[in-house]
């Protein structure tokens, strides 16, 4: 029996010896070479019958280990480990004018073994990689020659406008060669387990918060994208997560959680144990805290300041979800899909405002995927290459002095942006690495600022002036990724294009500035009239990491579900990081806030918490 | 090494049984997670007690699970991961065993059990008494809530509707407390060196190479050891372990025609140094090879309704599907349920000579390992062995802890998956025969059977995949058996000719009075029987059976062409067929 070190060395020994292309001995390059050797074969030979050949291929494979740790109250729940290599193709049949993509059909669901055939190795074997593409690529191309004979079917029946005939389905870029160094993560185990633990085991000291758990997550890939044009890339994309969550109930039932969330490219980019020590016991005490603090319990429409988090999970949300700053594409379906589309594209709301104001003149927000840091914190939003092999420019901008002027874009043409600005993101956290338009490196920049002391003035005269008797403040928002409503796991949200709740909500009083902490408020829809009204800005900025759900081809923001346990790397819940640097704060001349009423509210244990009961 | 702590393990529980207290001294002690489990589970009992609806039962399943999956595809390997969890389950009971929340809400399209009062979750891998006890504090709690609630609804169902047809007991009584320890398996040890694993499953993968017709061939190994905790308010306490390693081979070619042709073979074992040596899995790759080169030739069988002989395997998933499951003690109580076999108990259902058990306590069959083995249930009883037909009479149900007319007893079978709340489930199926008939006298019984139907030929069927069945009232009541390898029997003489394309169907009752006649040797099926309780190991061992009528239909089968392109390593002319390997890789 065979080695796994021999297999190896003589595999490239023999590929060294037979091949005149220089193969050096390196998982990259011969992962590489099956893809292009693949690539080539499939674009030379592929046809079937009388349909049309592919007109292009593109691979994508990710290389990637993974690990997560999972700890509550100071013991171990989960401690797993995987390296796994998964692929995606794209085929497209037809020509960059027409072609088989934007466009539901009615191909059927086919059960079939083969797709199980079409798993990459974990070793960089050659063969193996080009069989898995081999099986994969048959299957795309035939889904795709027969989704494009019923496009065009379609395309002769359906009343399509002079515009959208006019569109092409598919941009050309120029061809891109890339290769970047290997970020190499530490991943030594029972180190990151000790960290866990010890992080997990302060909330012990809390028998009123019911659960609480921390999950590290280590993700180390290498990307590798080859397309038919001659694009060739390798990328790498690490990034740690640390996410620490815990819930309980207030005393009138309601579930309330709260959770810290830290990104980073590297482990050094997350803050030091102590720091984490730090932020968890204020974490757990707010969280107590919110347990007995006032319920909102009436409804507030007047000047509300948002800070810090609750700023940047703002912008992210309102403009980097599905109506946002990301263009749309109309999808063509087939007749008989139409009853069956109920996540039909919604008009693109922004996408009809190009050249006109939808932030005060004094705001700007640009795209800048290269920028690496901010100050010392590491971006991991910051790439240098798209998903579809496309360098994005080093600043977009999306909206200047108020007025948008772009949206992010992919390959994909739209009525109002034509070309890709190179914002196709990879998921993270996906079996079949999908891919998706959304925000890298976002900044949003002022001018006017005013000092954070300034605004909060302004805000408490501005409510005077109402003649409100107390003001709010927003410190903290929930992220989309964590719903406490459900005691135990935290599941996605519903999709839904709301704001997400707010998780730290004050009160001020008009008379003495006095904060009181609120619970159980929500925020009204932040219209675009909202925004373009909003009446400061701080001078200082304040940088966010984060995970941003995926959108669709039709600007439906779409969830993948996960089952936790099954695979690793769905863990991400396929999200793209991203990250923003925005105001330290800015105020609302106007937002509405009410009491949020819960469906369920069950009674507190009778049975006390084993951590009180000594 | 397994079987001998089992083995000791069996002498340890008789010793339990007259002293108890032994065992909690000396042996459990050890135990720190029993320690924690009972500590939670007494003083949640003492407070919830004093509730307004107080529970009557609590119990703690807890399911240490360690899973080692290592696989291979066309000679590289594609995985190699080895997971531990522990799963809890909380069930609670309130009201009394007569009448409690788990009795089935009657009336409209519903979920067939209700869920209310059992609770699961991830818990703690580490002994720590703070974590554990947290989460079984919040579990019981949710659970403890859900029971009350719908305990609420069980009461205003019964009053408004009519009378259940089954009155029985929601909950049994079980005679004595059951106690048992087994202490921990060496896990390390009896897992071998994954290295050498990995390296095996890549060999034997790699011959599917060999033709160039086969899309690919998958080979992989995996050892689960679940070691099963159950305590409860009643006071059992049982500790064990259940021990499986499997080695599973698939091979996938595509006709002309687009019809994929799959066919799977597996080995399974308590222990993975009990699974087969080299030499007999490279023999049945390389015979799986042919095989699958023989099926993308093989004829398309039209439908076809005559005589034939299932094999061993074959008459044990036709069994496992079209009888174990129609004797599944709970789902004669469910009033969504088909109910087959309710009214049948004493009557003649199958014939006079031949006797169908369910044996969780066999290890063994033919020196073949029975993975349908345990030694106590998810219940905590008992494990027994069941005659479910003596003689060809109807005798018996498999029976959990959820009582039914007639049957107020569990019989050790109430199974689950880590998690989910256990219902009647099979264990060890063995078909058996008086009147045992040789291979010979079966084919030549079949042919006379053929030439008086006046058919032209019948069928044999040597391999299944798997099968499912319906069991409910809102569907037919029908099963699917689909099988890999089918051969025509020629009444004429002709050689056995393979055939492709038909998976075997029909109804339950219709298909047990056409049963003629029994072989005299067994093979046995081991694999992994889906239930509303979860995937849980079962085994189903059967000699030949010959049935003067089956029907069978065509196979649902892909549309799509056989890949448009030759495999890559067939075809790179780049590479000197010298120097090229099956699997792609140069021999120095």
């Amino acid at each position: 029996m065979k080695s796994i070190k021999y297999i190896a060395t003589s595999v490239l020994a023999f590929l060294i010896a037979w091949s005149a292309v220089a193969f050096g001995q390196d998982r990259r390059d011969v992962i590489l070479k099956a893809m292009k050797d693949e690539l080539n074969r499939n674009m030379r030979s592929l046809v079937l019958g009388d349909l049309q050949k592919p007109f292009y291929i593109g691979y994508t494979i990710r290389d990637a280990r993974l690990m997560v740790i999972n700890a509550s109250l100071g013991a171990l729940v989960n401690s797993n480990e995987s390296t796994d290599l998964d692929q995606n193709v794209r085929v497209l049949v037809g020509d960059y004018k027409h072609n088989n993509s934007n466009f539901r059909g009615q191909r059927g669901f086919e059960s079939s073994s083969l797709s199980s055939f079409a798993t990459l190795p974990v070793e960089s074997d050659y063969f193996s990689i080009r069989r898995a593409l081999w099986i994969a690529t048959d299957n795309a191309y035939k889904n795709a020659a027969e989704s494009f004979e019923q496009k065009m079917a379609v395309i002769a029946q359906q009343k399509i406008s002079e515009q959208e005939a006019a569109l092409d389905d598919f941009s050309k870029v120029p061809a891109s060669v890339l290769s970047l160094p290997q970020r190499k993560l530490e991943f030594k185990r029972s180190d990151w387990e000790d960290r866990a633990k010890e992080l997990s085991s302060l909330f012990k000291k809390y028998p009123d918060i019911y659960t609480s758990d921390v999950v590290f997550r280590l993700y180390q890939a290498d990307m590798f994208f080859t397309n038919s044009e001659g694009t060739e890339t390798v990328c790498p994309v690490t990034l740690v997560a640390f996410e620490i969550r815990a819930s309980t109930q207030a005393d009138d039932g309601t579930t309330i959680g709260n959770s810290l969330d830290y990104y980073g490219v590297t482990a050094d980019d997350l803050p030091s144990m102590n720091t984490l020590k730090k932020d968890v016991e204020s974490m757990a005490s707010n969280l107590v805290a919110v347990r007995t603090a006032p319920v909102m319990d009436d409804s507030y429409t007047g000047p509300v300041l948002f800070e810090g988090q609750a700023v940047a999970e703002m912008f992210a949300q309102r403009f980097f979800s599905s109506k946002g700053l990301v263009s749309s594409r109309k999808q063509l379906y087939a007749g008989m899909n139409i009853g069956m589309s109920s996540g039909r594209s919604e008009e693109q709301k922004l996408e009809n405002s190009i050249d006109t104001r939808i932030l005060p003149k004094e705001f700007s927000i640009s795209a800048l995927p290269y920028m690496k840091k901010f100050g010392s914190t590491a971006l991991i939003g910051s790439f240098e290459i798209d998903a579809e092999g496309v360098k994005p420019p080093q600043e977009l901008v999306l909206v200047d002095k108020g007025i948008l002027k772009t949206l992010l874009n992919n390959r994909v043409p739209t009525l109002k942006v034509k070309a890709s600005n190179g914002h196709e993101r990879q998921l993270i956290g996906t079996f079949d690495l999908s891919t998706s338009k959304g925000p890298g490196v976002i900044v949003v920049n002022t001018t006017n600022g005013k000092s954070s002391s300034e605004i909060k003035m302004d805000l408490l005269a501005r409510a005077k002036e109402e003649g409100l008797s107390y003001a709010i403040i927003v410190r903290k928002l929930g992220t989309k990724g964590s719903d406490f409503t459900s005691i135990s796991l935290p599941i996605m949200s519903s999709g839904n294009n709301e704001q997400s709740n707010p998780v730290a909500i004050y009160k001020v009083n008009v008379a003495d500035g006095k904060e009181t902490l609120l619970r159980s408020a929500v925020l009204g829809d932040i219209s675009l009239g909202c925004l373009r009204r909003i009446a400061a800005a701080d001078k200082e900025q304040f940088v966010y990491n984060t995970l941003t759900a995926p959108i669709g081809d039709d600007g439906v923001t779409t969830y993948v579900m996960s089952s936790a346990g099954i695979s690793l790397l769905n863990s991400f819940n396929g999200s793209i990081p991203a990250s923003f640097v925005v105001p330290k704060s800015i105020l609302f001349e106007e937002l509405e806030v009410k009491k949020n009423v819960s469906d369920y509210t069950p009674m507190l244990p009778v049975v006390p918490s084993p951590l009180s009961a000594k | 090494m397994m079987k001998q702590v089992l083995a000791s393990h069996r002498a340890f529980l008789v010793l339990m049984f007259i002293v108890p207290v032994l065992m909690h001294c000396d042996v459990c002690a050890q135990d720190k997670l029993l320690d924690i489990l009972t500590e939670e589970l007494n003083r949640e009992m003492s407070v919830l007690k004093t509730q307004q609806v107080p529970p009557y039962f609590l119990s703690y399943r807890v399911d240490e699970i360690h899973t080692c999956y290592v696989s291979a595809l066309s000679g590289a390997l594609v995985a190699s991961k080895s997971s531990d969890t522990r799963i809890l389950d909380v069930s609670i009971r309130v009201g009394d065993y007569s009448m409690d929340n788990t009795r089935q809400i009657r009336g409209g399209y519903r979920m067939s059990f209700n869920s209310g009062g059992s609770s699961s979750d991830l818990i703690a891998r580490e002994n720590d008494p703070a974590a554990i006890k947290t989460t079984l504090w919040t579990k019981t709690n949710e659970a403890y809530r859900e029971a009350v609630e719908m305990y609420a609804n069980v009461k205003a169902n019964t009053a408004v509707k009519v009378a259940a047809e089954d009155t029985s007991a929601d909950f049994s009584r079980e005679a004595g407390v059951v106690a048992s320890y087994e202490p921990p398996l060496d896990i390390r040890a009896l897992e071998g060196d994954i290295k050498a694993w990995e390296a095996k499953v890549k060999h034997y993968s790699a011959l599917f190479l060999q033709s160039k017709d086969i899309y690919g061939g998958r080979v992989s190994f995996t050892y689960t050891v679940e070691r099963k905790y159950f305590i409860s308010s009643e006071g059992t306490r049982i500790v064990h372990n259940i021990p499986y390693a499997r080695l599973m081979i698939n091979g996938l070619a595509k006709a002309d025609d687009g019809m994929e042709l799959p066919l799977y073979k597996d080995y399974s074992a308590f222990k993975p140094s009990d699974l087969p040596g080299d030499d007999v899995i490279l023999e049945d790759v390389r015979l799986m090879v042919k095989k699958l080169e023989a099926l993308r030739k093989a004829p398309l069988v039209d439908p076809f309704a005559g005589p034939a002989i299932l094999s061993g395997r074959a008459s044990g998933v036709f069994f496992h599907e079209v009888f174990g499951h129609r004797v599944e003690g709970h789902r004669q109580k469910n009033e969504n349920e088909g109910q087959t076999f309710k009214k049948k108990v004493n009557e003649s259902v199958l014939p006079s000579h031949i006797s169908v058990v369910f044996d969780p306590t066999r290890k063994q069959l033919n020196g073949c390992d029975l993975l349908g083995y345990y030694a106590y249930d998810d219940e905590g009883v008992l494990a027994r062995p069941v005659e479910v037909v003596h003689n060809g009479i109807f005798k018996d149900f498999l029976m959990s802890r959820t009582p039914i007319e007639r049957f107020s007893v569990s019989n050790g079978h109430g199974r689950a998956t880590a998690g989910l709340t256990p219902v009647a489930r099979q264990s060890n199926l063995l078909v058996n025969t008086s009147m045992p008939q040789t291979s010979a006298q079966l084919r030549q019984k079949l042919i006379d059977e053929c030439r008086k139907q006046g058919k032209e030929f019948g069928l044999y069927f040597e391999n299944i995949q798997g099968g499912y069945t319906m069991t409910g009232r809102r569907t037919p009541n029908a099963f699917n058996v689909t099988p890999l390898e089918v051969y025509r029997i020629y009444v004429d003489g002709r050689p056995d000719e393979l055939v492709r394309g038909v998976d075997l169907i029909g109804t339950p009752l219709a298909m047990f009075a056409t049963i003629t006649d029994v072989g005299d040797s067994y093979d046995v099926f081991n694999g992994s029987c889906g239930a509303e309780s979860g995937y849980i190991p079962v085994s189903a061992s059967s000699p030949q059976i010959l049935v003067s009528r089956i029907e069978v239909q065509k196979k649902a089968k892909s549309q799509d062409r056989p890949s448009v392109l030759p495999r890559p390593d067939t075809e790179d002319t780049q590479i000197p067929e010298s120097k090229r390997t099956q699997n792609g890789k140069v021999t120095p």
